[in-house]
């Protein structure tokens, strides 16, 4: 066979392509150089526009299907214009992100200044603080995001939660305060909901106790017949649906009145707080048990949906738009059938009426690590400052929502004025356009903070939080006797760790044998067994860590 | 017509009853697996077809007044799906091209008896079966080569696929030397005995590694996830993957809880529609590959 080339060709060729592919893995990007935001000098609060464009990088997020360039969104526009500062930005859509953003921020070439729609969990903001990749915020908190300052003096506690164990603020926080303290919209998840057509047409009133509900509930088994042929329902009729362990679909709040009425009402880590102050698991206490008894009775007697264990939201959904549940559990009825013919069920009084509100609840919507400036950023005071411009109340109220005047077919607000003649944003009518599309399409998160008293100032309350608050404040809001719930404490890093191994073995076993019991029924030797494997897998442990963080919070 | 019985009784004649069995028994087994395949398709077919709110609480049902077709024209309607797809066959098309040319001119070489260096390319390949760099230093390799937001970040990575190279280089030791040494000594050289003569002969072992790479492509999402940016640039699974994640809740801002249910409800909705609409192609293809699959999918086997 003839010979393609020489051998010695063939080895010269081979050197050459060598080197030269050594030789390009040297060369890198060099680091953006931004000479034009170094040269602002930040001693104190920032007066915008600036007299020179400066430049910034930032990383956000995007829904799907939405805009992908940020800079085409009207709020960034009319937020360019107003300061003066151009953010290149790299954007990575909502649904990959939690993939990418790992990626870009190992990567110096790819990282920016800040990353403005981070909503890092507290191990991942702690992490890259250790690693150094962000960089602490909390001087320039003091001396040039004079809006965040007024935002943190009239809430204290909010400073607090951002501050890590020693006295660092790592991220900007996202704050949606929507009701304040008991009347907060995050008091109760899972609300109840019965079904008040049904009730009407079998002549029955609104149960108060649980042996009233438990009546309810047989009459509409019993009467399944009549309600299929009264209102055209296809399929069976199922007097109670839930999603048992699936957060707002779990059926715990039924349970909060037996016993000493501290209820399930975390989900994730079953705890609760005495009055005087002392953190209690909640899932082993004489009341829980108590009620999950109540429940498996309810599920022998054929009244709740023997898929309850391992359905999924759609299939979910799906039955209760055919109109076939009596009772079932969400957060807002409006998602699983309609508002006309659905009421929340009041607290049932079982060995007392109660309510007890959702951890974490008082200080209402809060995302610690939403917002991060990086270390890659050469004027870190500049681009704190102008972040600070996001805390803004009206632009706070437009990051969070949507805007005004796009020019387009349907906005979220309209600019009017208030009772003062100030301008103020008022949610406008959206006609037949999906609110969440042109939500989508219109706001940009990010850190922003909207107070409660921010209503009626500076925006409107929208429509579907302000029905959801009058349930509240109408219907479980006075029930809730207890003072305190577990606040939202930023553990050290170690501390996040042992939680979230702790939790793991304990959450998952904890879940299981409630399923069980439910359906089962349980015995004396189950109860203390499960006391027992509680404790091994750490238990005690677990309370001590979260009773440490409680006593540093009201210290 | 006599003769013709004949012989059909004399072919079932040699079977004894136990053959007879074990041969009924192996056509019951192989039914069985036909329904356990051709069953959850058609479910999906018909599925399409149905609102997800009948089909949860009634099933498939042939009354056809609730068949919609609301699926379909959602999707047909969706201009990021039709880019998807136009991508998705861009991209598998190219890297189908390019990786089978590659592993076959990779391949022909290490079939070689009197190939210098044959070993120490051999050690490189298998050494990268068994590990890579990760997630992340491959990410910045295809950073410092600057691909990312480019397509060729999803094609030419994976191009060459090691195993895919020993299938074809297996089939090539298959070949009698013979040939070789005839086209050698009527003259030709080594690129007109491989393009030429060779190649042809090797038609099964190419038409089983396009249709491989094809599938593989076509099913990909992550690389197309990790290094592209642009979205006029996902292909189809990408898009699809988009509008199902989508559905999951996530903690944190109020209203959004609202849109999550909404957002679920039209995930259920194209679920059944996205699944037929990204497989339709492949479905298409395979018949045309049908032939070359019988001698081909062997390829990698000793023979005789």
């Amino acid at each position: 066979m003839k010979k393609l080339i020489s051998r010695r060709n063939f080895l010269k060729a081979c050197a050459v392509a060598g080197s030269a592919a050594a030789l390009t893995a040297c060369g890198g990007k060099g680091g953006s150089n931004n000479s034009a935001a170094a040269a602002v000098e930040v001693t104190g609060p920032v007066e915008f526009p600036l007299a020179e464009t400066v430049t910034f990088t930032g990383t956000t997020s995007y829904p799907a299907g939405s805009e992908s360039e940020p800079n085409n969104r009207t709020i960034f526009k009319r937020l360019e214009e107003a300061t003066n500062v151009h953010i290149d930005w790299t954007a990575i859509q909502s649904d990959q992100w939690g993939d990418k953003i790992t990626l870009t921020m190992a990567n110096p070439n790819t990282l920016t200044d800040f990353i403005f729609s981070a909503d890092f969990s507290d191990s991942n903001l702690l992490r890259y603080a250790d690693q150094g990749v962000v960089i602490p915020l909390e001087e320039y908190i003091d001396t040039c995001m004079p809006n965040l300052q007024t935002v943190f003096e009239k809430y204290p506690e909010y400073r607090t939660m951002c501050t890590d164990t020693e006295g660092h603020i790592w991220a900007l926080p996202w704050i949606e305060q929507l009701g304040a303290n008991k009347t907060a919209i995050q008091t109760v998840g899972g609300m109840s909901f019965i079904n008040t057509k049904w009730l009407n047409f079998l002549g029955l009133s609104m149960p108060t106790t649980v042996d009233e509900f438990e009546q309810v509930l047989i009459a509409f088994r019993d009467n399944a017949a009549s309600l299929q042929s009264e209102f055209g329902i296809d399929g069976s009729i199922i007097p109670m649906s839930c999603i048992i362990n699936d957060g707002d679909q779990d059926p715990g709040i039924l349970i909060n009145g037996f016993g000493e009425g501290y209820g399930d009402m975390d989900k994730g880590r079953h705890i609760a707080v005495t009055d005087d102050l002392k953190v209690i698991c909640a899932a082993t206490q004489q009341g829980y048990r108590d009620g999950l008894e109540w429940l498996h009775k309810l599920y022998t007697e054929n009244l709740i949906d023997p898929e309850c264990f391992t359905q999924e939201w759609s299939t979910y959904v799906s039955k209760g738009k055919a109109g076939r549940y009596g009772v079932c559990f969400s957060w807002d009825v409006a998602n699983i059938d309609n508002l006309t013919d659905w009421q929340p069920l009041p607290p049932l009084a079982a060995d007392t009426t109660i309510i007890t509100p959702q951890n974490g609840s008082f200080t209402s919507g809060f995302n610690r690590g939403r917002c991060v400036v990086t270390a890659k950023a050469s004027n870190p005071a500049l681009v704190c400052a102008w972040l600070d411009q996001m805390y803004i109340p009206i632009q706070s109220a437009q990051n969070n929502w949507g805007t005004y005047d796009e020019g387009d077919e349907f906005d979220i607000f309209e600019m009017s004025t208030n009772a003062n003649g100030e301008p103020m944003l008022k949610h406008a009518p959206l006609g037949d356009a999906s609110p969440v599309e042109v939500r989508e399409a219109e706001c940009v998160g990010g850190p922003l903070a909207v107070l409660d008293e921010y209503y009626d100032v500076y925006v409107t309350c929208p429509d579907d939080a302000q029905y959801r608050l009058d349930w509240i404040e109408q219907i479980y809001t006075p029930y809730m006797t207890r003072q305190y719930v577990y606040p939202n404490a930023f553990m050290s890093s170690e501390d996040t760790t042992e939680i979230s191994n702790l939790e793991a073995d304990l959450s998952t076993y904890m879940n299981t044998c409630k399923a069980n019991w439910i359906m089962n029924g349980m015995t004396d030797a189950e109860w203390d067994e499960y006391q027992e494997k509680l404790e091994a897998y750490g238990l005690s442990d677990y309370l001590a860590i979260m009773q440490k963080y409680l006593d540093a919070y009201y210290a | 017509m006599a003769v013709k019985t004949k012989k059909k009784k004399n072919k079932m004649a040699i079977y004894t009853t136990q053959d007879k069995a074990i041969l009924y028994f192996g056509y019951v087994l192989l039914a069985l697996f036909v329904i356990a395949i051709v069953v959850p398709v058609v479910y999906i077919i018909f599925a399409s077809f149905m609102d997800p709110v009948t089909l949860q609480n009634q099933g498939i049902t042939f009354d056809f007044s609730k068949w919609t077709l609301t699926a379909y024209e959602r999707v047909a309607t969706d201009a990021q799906i039709w880019t998807g797809f136009k991508n998705a066959i861009i991209y598998s098309l190219l890297f189908t091209f390019i990786s089978v040319a590659v592993t076959m001119l990779a391949a022909y070489p290490m079939s070689l008896p009197d190939f210098k260096g044959k070993k120490i390319f051999n050690t490189l390949f298998v050494i990268t079966m068994f590990f890579n760099g990760g997630l992340i230093p491959t990410y910045l390799l295809i950073n410092n080569l600057g691909l990312l937001d480019s397509m060729w970040a999803v094609i030419l990575p994976g191009a060459f696929s090691v195993w895919n190279m020993i299938i074809a280089r297996t089939y090539y030791q298959g070949i009698p030397n013979d040939l070789r040494e005839a086209a050698d000594v009527d003259g030709a050289s080594e690129m007109l005995y491989f393009f030429k003569i060779l190649l042809p002969v090797c038609m099964p072992v190419v038409a089983v590694l396009t249709l491989w790479q094809f599938v593989a492509m076509w099913n990909s999402y992550f690389d197309a996830m990790i290094y592209l940016n642009d979205t006029a640039k996902q292909p189809l699974q990408l898009v699809l993957r988009s509008i199902l994640i989508q559905s999951q809740p996530e903690s944190g801002m109020i209203a959004d809880i609202q849109s999550t249910a909404e957002r679920a409800q039209l995930a259920e909705l194209l679920k059944y529609a996205t699944i037929i609409i990204s497989s339709l192609p492949l479905i298409v293809m395979y018949p045309f590959f049908q032939k070359y699959f019988d001698a081909g999918i062997m390829a990698g086997s000793i023979k005789g």
